[in-house]
């Protein structure tokens, strides 16, 4: 029974080479996958939410409300 | 006063240079037997360990013997000579166990898992424990009422409004999405 001579030296080297190529890839794939599906849709949210913001009328909602304590809501007196 | 004190001296020094040497060649030989010593081994002591990453004990497994020592004679010559049983039963005077061996799985991460989960169930014991007889009881602030209050308020002032609590709250509508 013959087989092949097994590979008697260079196997760290090889194991690091091996190593560094899929930590690489590896890498760049969670990058990308991070970035078009968490990081993107992200901003959209935020545009999509501030393209019609009117922190005014926020304002007054909240005051109305009566929940600021420096402000009270319309028609009541300090 | 035979000797003059230089002599003496040095005759000293080497006698107990040579007890040392002999103190410590006889514990390692009462430990190793008639084994031969082969090399410096991992740790420069005559010791025998199976290592994957350091396979050259400095010290044969088996002692010798003679069936043994016919065997080394023959290996002195042609190895194609050699029949497999009497180069396995070589490899085997000289190492406990083959590369196979010693990398075999020990199933220890069972009892490793087994026990951990024991410690963490008996952990989960002392907190009910602890729940029961020791902690004061919770604040009311953590009542149902109370919490349903903090939420309308969270809402009310939209709190996380882009992707947080208020950003499922429909505010047209007055219920959630």
């Amino acid at each position: 029974m013959v087989i092949a001579k097994p590979v008697m030296r260079g196997l760290l080297t090889a194991q690091i080479k091996k190593h560094i190529i899929i930590s690489g890839i590896l890498s760049f794939a969670a990058v990308g996958v991070w970035k078009t599906m968490v990081q993107n849709p992200r901003k959209q949210l935020y545009a999509d939410f501030y393209k019609e913001y009117d922190a005014m009328a926020e304002f007054d909602r909240i005051r109305n409300l009566g929940l600021f304590q420096s402000c009270r809501p319309d028609g009541e007196e300090e | 006063m035979a000797l003059n004190p230089i002599t003496r001296r040095a005759l000293a020094l080497t006698l107990r240079q040579i007890s040392l040497q002999q103190t410590a060649a006889a514990s390692s030989v009462s430990k190793i037997g008639s084994r031969e010593v082969v090399g410096f081994g991992f740790n420069g002591t005559p010791c025998y360990v199976g290592r994957v990453d350091f396979p050259m004990p400095g010290v044969r497994f088996k002692e010798n013997t003679p069936d043994i020592q016919a065997l080394r004679e023959k290996e002195k010559g042609d190895w194609n000579k050699l029949t497999l049983e009497e180069k396995k039963a070589l490899y085997r005077t000289s190492f406990c166990q083959t590369f196979s061996e010693m990398k075999a799985p020990t199933g220890e991460w069972k009892s490793v898992l087994g026990l951990s989960l024991i410690a963490a169930s008996l952990a989960i014991w002392v907190y009910m424990w602890m729940k029961l007889f020791v902690y004061s009881p919770i604040p009311d602030t953590l009542s149902p009422e109370k919490q349903e209050a903090q939420l309308k308020r969270i809402i009310a002032l939209k709190m996380n409004p882009v992707q947080g609590i208020s950003s499922e709250w429909d505010y047209s509508k007055g219920e959630w999405k």
